[in-house]
């Protein structure tokens, strides 16, 4: 008996033991943080906005966006990148959906920020209107590549519940462009000039950002406005091209902004990205072609190579070009990270033979240059060069091309295209024509070299409204002396791989198919 | 201290008995004559006892003053005899009606089978030794109606393995919960030989007595109870030889040729190899094979037979008040992939002590450890070595003659993958006890207490390696790791369990009445930390603390926590055995969800009723044994949500400014506050019947299993910038029918036996509360399914086909994949007549999910050697070819000798596409790469015999058993024409560890 009252004096106790425990199915996490906990202290307001930061994208979708237009292609044809370059892609799109996810995922932490900065007590008013105008300018810089890549798109600024979500309209894009050129002009206000922690965005980025945006809206005379106050703040040009993409260029003034990085901290794999195949196997993702290879001019004339009065020699083809060609590209002949020389032609028994059955081989014969830096190449996975979102030769050649467009020709527009092509290791001769259509192509031209691998063809693709003659058509590479055949120019071409375009529907992408699955109230774009 | 030392007495004495005479003899089935194999012959009051050998003979020592013989067997009344004077006894021992005494384990107590209302289904300890299984989920598969097993192929102790009960119900986890002794655990953690019984709960009425965790079914296992009496020990054990299953057969060397020009041909205009090329191959191949190798050997290389054996010594005795049994086991099985393998050293001790007749105790104990050991694998689950046996694979030496390792075109090697890139081991030690009290209040009426804790210890070693390889013959082929780096990790994981009950059964005359109030609460906590550096010195100094000390170096953690408490309680009325009632009741609280939605109810109702009882059956009683009828309802639930869902969190996203880490936060994952309880519906309609002496059983259910508010990670609009959380959403249901139908019957010397049981089941969404559909992916993913109302989970989605393109007449007029489209290629069949293809000519064309599960067992005896057969199989399923298997040579993978049927003009009914290169054209997802997954697999075959009990008197033991057995020998199914595994899911060979054939030879020893 004494056992069975022990026992029942046991489960007891143990039951009372439980039941007094309210909290038992109150687990609080402690490997996360609720935000009711957030936002009370000014370093909350800061963790939050570097937390804007953290948003901002890879070199995978930095350097993709050139292989959609036609000066480089993506090797790997199985990957639905391949299908946007190809032009043969539908709603269903994967690179469709997460380009829409990404830029509106940049939308959602802005305009959270936004929302809730207001509650931290007591904050410093300067910080707290320096952080709202990052926000509002890291905001506008998601919207104008909505706009350029899908037209009207949802205008959202503020957090959204589901059904917000799944009921929100599109808004008209000239209402985008009007929405990002108010945001950017209030945030430029609030920004300084220099910020004490590099990367971080500045007045001169808030803009930039407007001479962009209004360039790509053919609003030229804002556009020329806010590039020409850019040019008030003090930048300038760096003196070396090559530098720019390297270690060694990080802190130059030209870079206004950059998708911040460090090896070892917060790195890239953008050597591997673009390595020769030689050098690692089954990296190489993305190559330059022929249209961007034949756009650098010849140096000592400054005419383009199929002048007839240019210099060209198809035998030799890579000297006296553009500096800036060998500053991009890999040719025969360069010397990779390895110390070996790039031999591409078919039979070299190199790992970057072009008719090698390796999938990762260059089939143009050609390897990017910018980004590779000889000192990533032990550790191709852990770059930590900076990759650039915006440098100040953009905004000559906005304030350039603006200017062209509106008929203000005027010294000033030579000067700032001049500039660019002054640069020590460029040193191409100076622009003396005050035509404008000539000025028009000169500036398109250099565009297209000056800019490569940094984002812009494409968008440059659409608003000049040259998809159909630029994109359709076989992927082309080198033209070589046949080695088989001594004498006999061969061009290395991908047959099978045609491009197309039709300018009825592909100046847009759609609306991702599972968006419009998901709200009745997005209309598509036209043809899709 | 005293009683102790008077129980062990009583224990050795009882072994040390001394012999005072020998009683034999034979017993045998009352009404056939035939002899009793097994039967348990046991001196009343006694701990002396044996068994009946295969001719039904026994010979027994009588103990001084012991004068009364116990004869039990299941399935047969259990007689006494005096044995008086008489050294010879004989006896017919008479068949129990319908197992009548036999009893099953059901949640959180037992119940006699013939009384059960609920659909349950249970298999013993007999059932399931009869195969060869490392783990228990091998030995199940196919025993247990209902329950759908399927093996998706795994590497040693990382089996990938699929339980569902009734179907897909949730769309998220569907394998049901384990109970082993009352205790959640994994089915992949027990001994086989362990394990006394496993029962399958599949309606709603019998889970719901495990309401929150219960949506898909429960199984509850229960490890052999202690021996009484004198000390048995036994042994288990075997031996075997593991191979793979499906071996690909590449195309020949010249075909392949050929066929790729063929692809470049209709690519690019060329051909790549040249026809003199072609035309010397077979001569230069037998010359000189290093430079002129087959297209692709790695198969053989990569895959090689296996050893595993496993031994389990077992102890078993006690006395009048404690009982005990001890196991030990050792298990070793390496795996047919080159580095795998998996060790297992486990001790499992279970005692009852019984204090007096009202007080007891009981404990168990587990303690195991676990090895396993696996190359490094830089994908993570995927494993790259098999991805490379099939893709970028083509045109490499494994092995070179002088033993350097040579590489395919893509500068890849599976050999190197496997043997030099490190290795990704994994400890683990379980321990789990339950400690547990029984009192008696009153007859009748028991209360009980278990408290049970499990901790598990793990240790995760990661070594990358750096090694440079370069292909002698091809000096541009190299593959290199310059960092060799190592991640070191530790977990504990600690599970608490405290069950309260209280339970009644009495008997008012006709009334039976029992009942069962209960209390139960878990608590769950979790813990890891991680460390990693890089830079070794070498390859072979593997401590942390020797890699390089800079800014790579790396460490951190993580914890997490739930708890579930439950009130709950059953009711069981039984009159004369006719009439029976169950009702059951949980109540629920989750800590997955916020306050006011956090706890859940769970009701649940069965009736039955014994026709056979009835007095109008008498005259049919001797045909039809048993009958009867039942039905059930009832509601469980499920929280298969992540972790503090419902909490608006901020994750720690950081970025650099001044070339230094800036901490930052940032929501990632949209909170939804309003989640709560998954609830699944079930009713459930049956017959059990037991006809002609019990020789033939038969029993047929009817259910129809509704789940609503589905925790469903519902796809969100992505423009709200934040990841989609579980939300309630949408319901699924699935109808089916189960079939069990056995028989078993001896004449003379032999015996035969042939059980059938099946599983009919159709799944269908029936709403997604207005937010589906749900498509898996898009674009050129090779695997796309849809969830819609109207059609079952995870449907296939895409184009169906039209044949292949005749004439460039055709193509010009039809939608084109692309502007390459030429006759030869797949024609995707536009279905909305638009001329293009886009995802609205998608379509639903197939589905996985079988209809038909079905198991067929074979059984013949023949005095001691008796032959198993056990087949399994599926219809009504399809699988889609995916990966290299399907992309016949576009890419530089392992192409099937089956693609040498290609179109070409002169080959116009060729099965498949012309041969193309790098475009996905012909590959797209569609009907076209279906292909029947039906199967029916003779999933075990097993040959054992018995030594006769002469045989083993004179050798001194009590049994010997010893049998051969082989698993998955042979397997018909459409699938076979590609060598991919029924079984398999996913990519198939290029993306799992690929499923074996065990040949075992094996031991039962009973001392």
């Amino acid at each position: 008996m004494k056992t069975f009252k022990i026992l029942i004096g046991i489960c007891m106790l143990s039951v009372l033991m439980v039941s007094c425990d309210d909290d038992f199915l109150n687990t609080v996490p402690k490997d996360r943080l609720a935000s009711e906990l957030f936002w009370q202290t000014e370093q909350d307001a800061l963790y939050a906005s570097t937390g804007m930061y953290s948003r901002l994208g890879d070199q995978w979708r930095y350097s993709a966006f050139d292989a959609y237009s036609d000066i480089s292609h993506f090797i790997l044809q199985w990957r639905a990148e391949s299908g946007i370059e190809k032009h043969t892609f539908t709603s269903s799109s994967n690179v469709v959906a997460d380009e829409w996810e990404y830029y509106y995922g940049i939308v959602q932490v802005t305009s959270s920020f936004l929302e809730n900065v207001d509650n931290v007590p007591d904050m410093d008013v300067n910080l707290n209107a320096r952080l709202k105008a990052e926000a509002k300018t890291l905001r506008a810089f998601a919207y104008i590549n909505l706009a350029m890549l899908y037209g009207d798109v949802p205008l959202v600024q503020t957090s959204m519940t589901i059904e917000e979500a799944r009921t929100i309209s599109r808004t008209a894009v000239s209402g985008i462009w009007d929405f990002v050129s108010t945001e950017l002009t209030a945030a430029a206000a609030d920004l300084p000039v220099t910020q004490e922690e590099s990367g971080r965005v500045t007045e001169g980025v808030a803009l930039g950002l407007k001479a962009r945006a209004m360039l790509y809206a053919g609003r030229y005379s804002e556009a020329k406005e806010a590039a020409g106050l850019v040019m008030q703040l003090g930048y300038s040009l760096h003196s070396s091209y090559a530098e720019l993409f390297d270690y060694a260029g990080e802190g130059s003034s030209e870079i206004m902004f950059a998708r911040q990085y460090a090896r070892d901290i917060e790195s890239t794999e953008i050597f591997w990205y673009y390595t020769a195949n030689s050098l690692y196997t089954q990296e190489c993702q993305v190559i330059p072609t022929k249209p961007l290879v034949d756009a650098y001019l010849m140096q000592s004339t400054g005419l383009p190579i199929d002048d007839g009065a240019s210099g060209f020699d198809p035998f030799d083809p890579y000297t006296d070009r553009d500096p800036r060609l060998s500053h991009t590209i890999y040719v025969n002949g360069d010397v990779l990270a390895n110390g070996e020389t790039l031999n591409s032609l078919p039979g070299s028994g190199t790992g970057d033979d072009i008719t090698s059955s390796a999938e990762n081989v260059t089939q143009t014969g050609w390897y990017f240059k910018k980004y590779v830096n000889n000192s990533d190449y032990a550790t191709p996975w852990n770059c930590g060069v900076n990759l650039i979102y915006m440098r100040y030769a953009e905004i000559l050649l906005t304030y350039a091309e603006a200017s062209i467009e509106l008929n203000e020709i005027d010294q000033t527009v030579l000067d700032a295209i001049n500039g660019i092509r002054g640069r020590a290791d460029v040193n191409m001769p100076a622009v003396t024509t005050t035509a404008q259509g000539e000025l028009r192509e000169i500036v398109r031209r250099e565009r297209m070299v000056e800019l490569a691998l940094e984002g812009h063809r494409l968008f440059d693709i659409r608003r000049w409204q040259i998809g159909d003659q630029v994109i359709p058509g076989t992927i082309k590479g080198m033209t070589y002396d046949d080695p088989a055949n001594p004498g006999t120019l061969v061009m290395a071409e991908l047959t099978g791989y045609v491009k197309e375009f039709d300018p009825a529907k592909h100046y847009l992408w759609p609306i991702p198919n599972n968006e419009m699955e998901l709200n009745d109230n997005l209309t598509q774009n036209p043809g899709y | 201290m005293k009683k102790i030392l008077i129980l062990s007495l009583t224990l050795i004495l009882s072994i040390s008995a001394f012999a005072q005479r020998n009683v034999t003899g034979t017993i045998t089935e009352a009404a056939s004559g035939d002899p009793l194999v097994g039967v348990t012959v046991q001196i009343k009051g006694t701990a002396t006892g044996v068994i009946s050998g295969y001719d039904g003979t026994y010979s027994v020592t009588i103990p001084q003053g012991s004068d009364t013989i116990i004869y039990s067997y299941i399935g047969f009344e259990t007689s006494e005899v005096a044995i008086s004077n008489r050294t010879v006894i004989d006896l017919a021992l008479a068949a129990s009606v319908a197992d009548l005494e036999e009893v099953i384990v059901i949640g959180y107590g037992v119940q006699k089978k013939v009384s059960v209302t609920n659909a349950v289904s249970n298999i013993t300890s007999d059932e399931l030794t009869e195969r060869t299984s490392t783990n228990m989920n091998q030995a199940l598969q196919g025993k247990l109606p209902g329950l759908t097993i399927i093996d998706y192929g795994g590497a040693p102790g990382d089996e990938n393995i699929s339980m569902r009960i009734r179907g897909v119900t949730s769309l998220n986890n569907n394998q049901p919960l384990v109970l082993i002794d009352g205790v959640p655990g994994s089915m992949s953690q027990i001994n086989p030989v362990d394990v006394e019984s496993v029962t399958v709960l599949k309606d709603a009425a019998s889970t719901a007595i495990y309401g929150t965790r219960a949506a898909a079914g429960v199984i509850l296992v229960t490890t052999k109870a202690p021996g009484k009496g004198k000390l048995a020990v036994s042994y288990n054990g075997y031996f075997g030889v593991a191979r793979t299953n499906n071996n690909p057969v590449h195309m020949g060397a010249v075909d392949y040729m050929n066929q790729q020009n063929q692809a470049y041909q209709n690519t690019y205009g060329f051909q790549y190899y040249t026809d003199q090329e072609i035309a010397d191959w077979p001569q230069n191949h037998a010359n000189d094979p290093e430079n002129y190798p087959l297209p692709n050997t790695w198969h053989d290389a990569v895959f090689s037979p296996a050893p595993q054996h496993s031994h389990t010594l077992t102890l078993s005795g006690g006395t009048e008040n404690v009982n005990t049994r001890i196991s030990a086991r050792y298990m070793n099985e390496d795996g047919v992939m080159r580095q795998y393998g998996n060790e297992i050293a486990e001790l499992r001790a279970k005692t009852d002590f019984k204090v007096n007749d009202r007080l007891s105790f009981s404990t168990n104990v587990n303690v195991r450890n676990s090895k396993r050991t696996a190359p490094y694998n830089s994908w993570g689950t995927w494993s790259q070595a098999n991805y490379r046996t099939m893709q970028n694979s083509q045109w490499g030496v494994p092995l070179y003659e002088d033993g350097t390792y040579g590489l395919t075109v893509d500068s890849y090697s599976p050999l190197i993958l496997l043997d030099e890139v490190g290795h990704d081991n994994h400890s683990t030690t379980n321990l789990t006890g339950i400690f547990r009290a029984d009192y008696k209040i009153i007859k009748g009426l028991n209360l009980s207490a278990q408290y049970s804790t499990q901790r598990a210890f793990g240790y995760r070693d990661l070594f990358a390696k750096n090694y440079y390889f370069q292909d002698k013959l091809h000096p541009a082929r190299a593959t290199f790791n310059n960092l060799n780096w190592m991640q070191d990790s530790r977990f504990e994981n600690k599970e608490d369990l405290i069950d309260l009950q209280l339970t009644y059964n009495n008997t008012f005359g006709q009334h039976t009445l029992s009942g069962l109030l209960a209390y139960s609460q878990i608590h769950f906590t979790s813990t890891n930390v991680n460390g990693y550096r890089q830079d070794f010195y070498n390859n072979e100094l593997q401590t942390l603390s020797l890699g390089i000390d800079d800014a790579t170096r790396n460490g951190w953690g993580g914890n997490s926590e739930w708890a579930l408490r439950s009130y709950f309680g059953r009711a069981n009325y039984d009159f004369a055995g006719k009439y029976l009632a169950e009702a059951n009741l949980r109540y629920d609280g989750s800590s997955r969800f916020s306050e006011g939605n956090r706890y859940g109810f769970f009701p649940s109702a069965s009736v039955g009723w014994r026709i056979s009882n009835e007095d109008f059956w008498s005259s049919l009683k001797s045909t039809v044994n048993e009958l009867k009828l039942r039905a059930s309802w009832g509601q469980v639930g499920s929280q298969q949500v992540g972790l503090y869902t419902y909490i608006e969190t901020y994750n720690q996203s950081n970025y650099l400014f001044n070339n230094s880490l800036a901490t930052g936060y940032r929501q990632t994952d949209m909170a939804s506050q309003d989640l709560s309880w998954e609830t699944t519906e079930q009713i459930n309609v049956g017959i059990d019947a037991y006809l002609f002496d019990n020789r033939i059983n038969f029993s047929f259910d009817l259910y129809k299993k509704t789940t609503d508010d589905i925790l469903l990670a519902v796809p969100i609009p992505t423009i709200i910038g934040l990841d989609p959380t579980d939300q309630n959403a949408g319901s699924v249901e699935n109808r089916g029918m189960e079939i069990v139908l056995g028989w078993r019957q001896s004449f003379g010397d032999w015996k035969f036996g042939l059980g059938f049981n099946a599983n009919y089941n159709q799944n269908e969404v029936l709403d997604l509360a207005g937010t589906g559909p749900f498509i898996s992916a898009y674009g050129n993913s090779d695997w796309r399914t849809i969830t819609q109302v109207g059609h079952p989970i995870n449907s296939f989605y895409g184009y169906t086909t039209d044949g292949l393109f005749q004439t460039q007449g055709e193509v010009d007029s039809y939608a084109n994949w692309d502007g390459s489209v030429g006759p030869g290629d797949v024609k995707y069949v536009d279905q909305n007549g638009d001329g293009q293809l886009t995802p609205d000519d998608f379509v639903i064309f197939g589905k996985e999910m079988p209809d038909w599960t079905y198991v067929i067992n074979m059984s013949a005896g023949w005095k001691g050697l008796t032959l198993d057969l056990f087949w399994q199989g599926v219809g009504g399923s399809e699988k889609l070819v995916t990966g290299a298997t399907e992309e016949h040579g576009i890419w530089g993978g392992f192409t099937n000798e089956v693609y040498t049927d290609y179109w070409t003009p002169e080959n116009t009914g060729a099965a498949y596409p012309r041969p193309t290169k790098y475009t996905m054209k012909n590959a797209q997802i569609s009907d076209r790469w279906m292909v029947n997954g039906s199967y029916l697999r003779l999933k075990n075959i097993r040959l054992s015999y018995d030594i006769p009990q002469s045989v083993c008197n004179r050798m001194k033991i009590a049994g010997f058993n010893v049998y051969l057995s082989a698993t998955n020998l042979l397997t018909f199914a459409e699938l076979n024409k590609y060598d991919i595994d029924p079984e398999l899911v996913g990519r198939g060979p290029e993306s799992s560890y690929p499923q074996t054939s065990v040949t075992s030879i094996g031991l039962n020893i009973n001392f």
